[in-house]
């Protein structure tokens, strides 16, 4: 008996299903692929694991966490939802790194190196192999950038329930993220689109343009092609544009001096004519127990001053209003690989918080004391707000290993304003500049005044040394300008009027 | 011929290695893809004024929801209802009741009022038997608390039940819940039908499981919209409001890996076994699964062979103070292949490092004067005398292994850290004596 044409067919599927099963098929040059495998070993490993699958040794420690290959789910593309990126989407992620997150830009190795880190990254997925080579998607023609194309796009936001996850504001407190955050402690957060500088991929029309109509596979962003034209994307990415900010670094926050009273509200309008400055936080990870996986990455700080008082307004972004610390029957901690859900009851909830640390006295020179909670010879002082009790206490420390004290009543002269209103925290802390307590700093005008921002958020399980923390800052009390200032140069200016004037008057008679 | 044979061996190698690939990881239930029941049925399970009023606002009938307010205004809600109900499978099994079940108790005749309360007595009986208040609370008329006791978030609240479901879905869920939702952790009973038609009236009728309306309520009426705009409507609406994240829609695109293996992979066995009775919702295996009944990993060192047996067919009460295990009904040869996967894979080498315990009447004499002495019965009962914070020990012997019962005594925190018991560091020869005497404990026969 001859083999017949069926069996032939069938043996070949069969040996084609076993051998997908054992082996990985690739198209493109196997050199490339090698040398793309010893720099990815050099470079990549650490964060990626060695098997592509996401699980370096730093893995542990990345918010978000490093990307799977294995799974062939690429959030940054050109092609449409669900489809596999081009080998340029890769390169260019490669290229530029991703924004807010721990992916650096890898611009610093040969162009030649990073296509072969494609060809050795695409190696992972079995998708590259099986599925055809995918199709950008077509990006129209962008209309004029201007309010009506904003005004237009917030409309769309609204109607295609963008809000659900990105907030009314797009700071990221929509009810689906705090909901599978808080009930069901599924890590995704949508992108709080008020920070620019934290779009994984890029913050330009063009990109917000990209994201919109592709989405990011694996994540519940999904794909508006469907639903929305290509006008209406660009109008979208257009408002998004709009209500993101640049973030401003500075490292001197300036006070500004008021004639009479200072605001004293955290919504008074004064304040949006106040000097600011971003600080980037981080977690704290010099002392244990060490804290990779803050969750607030920046706080806006500004301050006011008249004769008698100082007053600053601290804004920071944060999903969630956490202001009772409870114990929870059902709590359930998240595996970092989604979705294995395991409970673990009795954990607590705790409270959001905010502290600003100065030295006891402004330094003379350089030194500073140690960033975390001072050191025995400089000791700092920290006006710890908290959200459960809404008060500001004056706590002395003096470095991260020996005790901490709070003062007493009648040492604790901070005055404490503060409102949780779509996603933000604002809070208000008002001081004498001069106090009778010996451990308080003095505010002197012109000096450069060291400070440090802690920021605790109870829904991440943050407290004591588990908190975001910034490194030293300054602040300086701009010298109020005294009348003289603007009195002499305008006498100077007419006074140099008149002579000239008199000089040319004195020319044209002698002719 | 020849090409036929290795055909069949090369299928059968692909099929051998796909199976290997699952064989038995203990999967913890709580692990699931998606925590919402699926919603392609939805429309044969839940009345329609329910489904509105929960879309509107979930907080509104159960302030614990877990699912989120979506903010959908009236037409929007009815365009999601009307998706809903047009990928719903057209039949859905029936099953057929008494008409005189579904009037109120005073329309009754006497003689049909006599025959529902047999069913509803017999259903409030096998309801208790059952302890599905294990899992479930129910709040009752001044909020208070009934059930309920494992405080993990495993069974909802059912206090307003039976103005959400219908008795035909309940019926078909009771008897196979995976059916309907492969990944609940409600485990099958194996009820039979009666029982099942009892239990179901017990929940229909019972004060406890009904919250009264308001009027204006019930009067409203909705109907599903056929208008194929308005389906269309309804389905961009659940896609935009991501409903796919959390469930199961026919028809809408995925968003998320999604496991599908709990339903496609054919099990057997033990693994059978723990996936419909969810065993590890309660019990810990290596790590996995709840930790709110007594950890399994080490029960094959720990017990014996044909008292899991019963035990497992008709449980009984081990520890008073504490909560019972459900009775599953689980038949004479699920117990047996329960038994013999316990017997031989959750092990202690530990045991095997003792010499083996033999009966020996001259010793338990010794024994008992000294469980006395320490005064061990304050917390364990033997007989009728004694303290009840502990297992009862009458009839240990056909419990415990031997060897089991020695390590235990030498230690009481080597397989269970967290225990009560205190360490009363027994000597080997004291813990031998004490072995010696609880291994005489046995049913008299």
């Amino acid at each position: 008996m001859g083999i017949n044409l069926l069996d032939e067919k069938i043996i070949i599927l069969v040996i084609f299903i076993n051998f997908s099963i054992c082996s990985k098929v690739d198209s493109t040059i196997p050199e490339d692929i090698e040398a793309g495998k010893k720099i990815y070993e050099k470079n990549c490993q650490y964060c990626h694991g060695i098997t592509g699958k996401g699980d370096g040794h730093a893995a542990d420690f990345l918010n978000p966490k490093p990307r799977d290959f294995t799974a062939g789910l690429y959030k940054i593309r050109s092609t449409p939802s669900g489809e596999l990126p081009t080998d340029e989407d890769i390169f260019n992620v490669i290229t530029k790194g991703m924004p807010g997150t721990s992916m650096p830009e890898w611009s610093n190795i040969s162009e030649k190196q990073r296509w072969q880190i494609v060809s050795y990254i695409k190696t992972f997925s079995e998708r590259f192999a099986k599925e055809k080579p995918p199709q950008q998607i077509s990006s129209g023609k962008e209309p004029t950038f201007n309010s009506q194309s904003i005004e237009k796009g917030k409309k769309i936001y609204k109607r295609i329930k963008c809000f659900l996850c990105h907030g009314d504001e797009g700071k990221s407190d929509g009810v689906i993220t705090t909901t599978l955050w808080n009930e069901w402690r599924i890590p995704f957060y949508a992108r709080n689109f008020t920070k620019a500088w934290t779009f994984k991929g890029g913050n330009t029309t063009n990109d917000i343009y990209r994201t919109i109509s592709t989405g990011m596979n694996g994540t519940p962003m999904g794909s508006y092609e469907e639903h929305l034209t290509s006008e209406e994307r660009w109008n979208l990415s257009h408002y998004i544009k709009s209500i993101s900010k640049e973030e401003i670094f500075k490292v001197i926050l300036k006070s500004k001096f008021v004639n009479g009273s200072i605001p004293y509200g955290a919504d008074d309008p004064y304040w949006e004519s106040s000097d600011y400055m971003t600080v980037p936080l981080t977690g704290q990870i010099t002392v244990s127990p060490r804290w990779q996986n803050s969750s607030i990455d920046s706080i806006t700080i500004k301050s006011f001053y008249n004769e008698k008082e100082i007053v600053f307004l601290f804004e920071w972004d944060d999903r969630t209003e956490n202001t009772l610390i409870k114990e929870t029957i059902n709590n359930i901690n998240f595996d970092t690989s989604f979705p294995k859900i395991i409970l673990q009851p009795q954990d607590e909830v705790l409270s959001d918080a905010v502290a600003i640390q100065f030295p006891l006295k402004a330094p003379e020179g350089q030194k500073k004391p140690h960033f975390i909670l001072g050191d025995s010879e400089n000791p700092v002082n920290l006006w710890k707000w908290s959200a459960d009790s809404k008060e500001t206490k004056e706590i002395i420390a003096s470095g991260f290993n020996s005790s901490i004290y709070i003062q007493d009543l009648e040492k604790q002269n901070v005055e404490v304003k503060s409102i949780y209103n779509n996603g933000k925290w604002k809070v208000l802390m008002k001081r004498n500049l001069r106090t009778d307590d010996d451990q308080d700093i003095t505010f002197e005008k012109g000096k450069l005044i060291p400070f440090l921002i802690y920021i605790w958020d109870g829904s991440n399980n943050e407290k004591d040394l588990r908190s975001s923390i910034s490194s030293w800052y300054y602040l300086v009390l701009e010298p109020s300008t005294p009348v003289k200032v603007y009195v002499y140069p305008s006498l100077a200016f007419i006074l140099a009027i008149y002579v000239e004037f008199l000089i040319i008057r004195r020319i044209r008679r002698k002719k | 011929m020849k090409n036929k044979i290795l055909i069949s061996i090369l299928l059968f190698t692909t099929i051998f290695f796909k199976l290997i690939v699952k064989a038995s990881e203990f999967e913890s239930p709580y692990s699931r893809t998606k925590n919402g029941p699926p919603l392609t049925n939805i429309i044969h399970k839940v009345n329609k004024l329910w489904l509105y009023d929960w879309l509107k606002d979930p907080k509104h009938y159960n302030p614990d929801a877990k699912m989120p307010n979506l903010k959908l205004n009236n037409e929007e809600i009815i365009a999601v209802m009307s998706y809903l109900n047009s990928i719903a499978d057209e039949k859905f099994p029936k099953v057929a009741w008494k008409d005189f079940l579904f009037k109120k108790d005073e329309e009754m005749t006497e003689q049909e009022f006599e025959e529902m309360d047999k069913l509803y007595s017999k259903g409030k009986a096998v309801w208790g038997q059952s302890r599905c208040s294990i899992c479930h609370t129910i709040k009752g008329p001044e909020k208070k608390l009934v059930g309920g006791y494992v405080n993990l978030h495993v069974g909802i609240d059912l206090s307003k039940i039976n103005t959400k479901i219908n008795r035909n879905w309940l019926f078909h869920w009771i008897k196979d819940p995976k059916n309907y939702f492969p990944d609940t952790i409600m485990p099958r009973y194996r009820f039979s039908d009666e029982e099942i038609r009892s239990i179901v009236e017990y929940i229909m009728r019972d004060a406890v499981f009904t919250q009264e309306k308001s009027q204006d309520e019930t009067q409203k009426e909705i109907v599903f919209s056929k208008d194929s705009a308005m389906i269309k409507n309804g389905k961009t609406i659940l896609e935009l409001s991501r409903c796919v994240v959390c469930h199961d829609i026919k028809g809408i695109k995925e968003l998320l890996p999604v496991n599908k293996n709990s339903k496609q992979v054919q099990i057997h066995g033990f693994d059978k076994l723990l996936y419909d009775v969810k065993c590890m919702t309660c019990h810990n295996i290596k790590g996995k699964g709840g930790t709110y009944a007594p950890e399994l990993t080490y029960a094959g060192s720990k017990l014996k062979e044909k008292w899991i047996e019963s035990f497992l067919q008709t449980p009984d009460i081990i520890r008073p103070l504490l909560q019972q295990m459900p009775k599953f009904n689980l038949t004479e040869s699920e117990a047996k292949i329960a038994k013999e996967y316990i017997k031989k894979n959750f092990l202690t080498g530990e045991v095997k490092t003792i010499p083996k315990f033999s009966i020996d009447n001259s010793k338990i004499e010794n024994g008992e004067e000294l469980f006395y002495k320490k005064g061990c019965q304050s917390c364990h009962q033997i007989g009728p005398k004694g303290g009840v914070l502990g297992p009862n020990l009458s009839e240990i012997g056909d419990r415990l292994e031997s060897e089991f019962i020695f390590l235990h005594l030498k230690n009481p925190h080597r397989f269970k850290p967290d225990a009560v018991e205190p360490n009363y560091g027994f000597s080997d020869e004291e813990a031998k004596k004490l072995t010696y005497f609880l291994m005489g404990l046995r049913k008299k026969e």
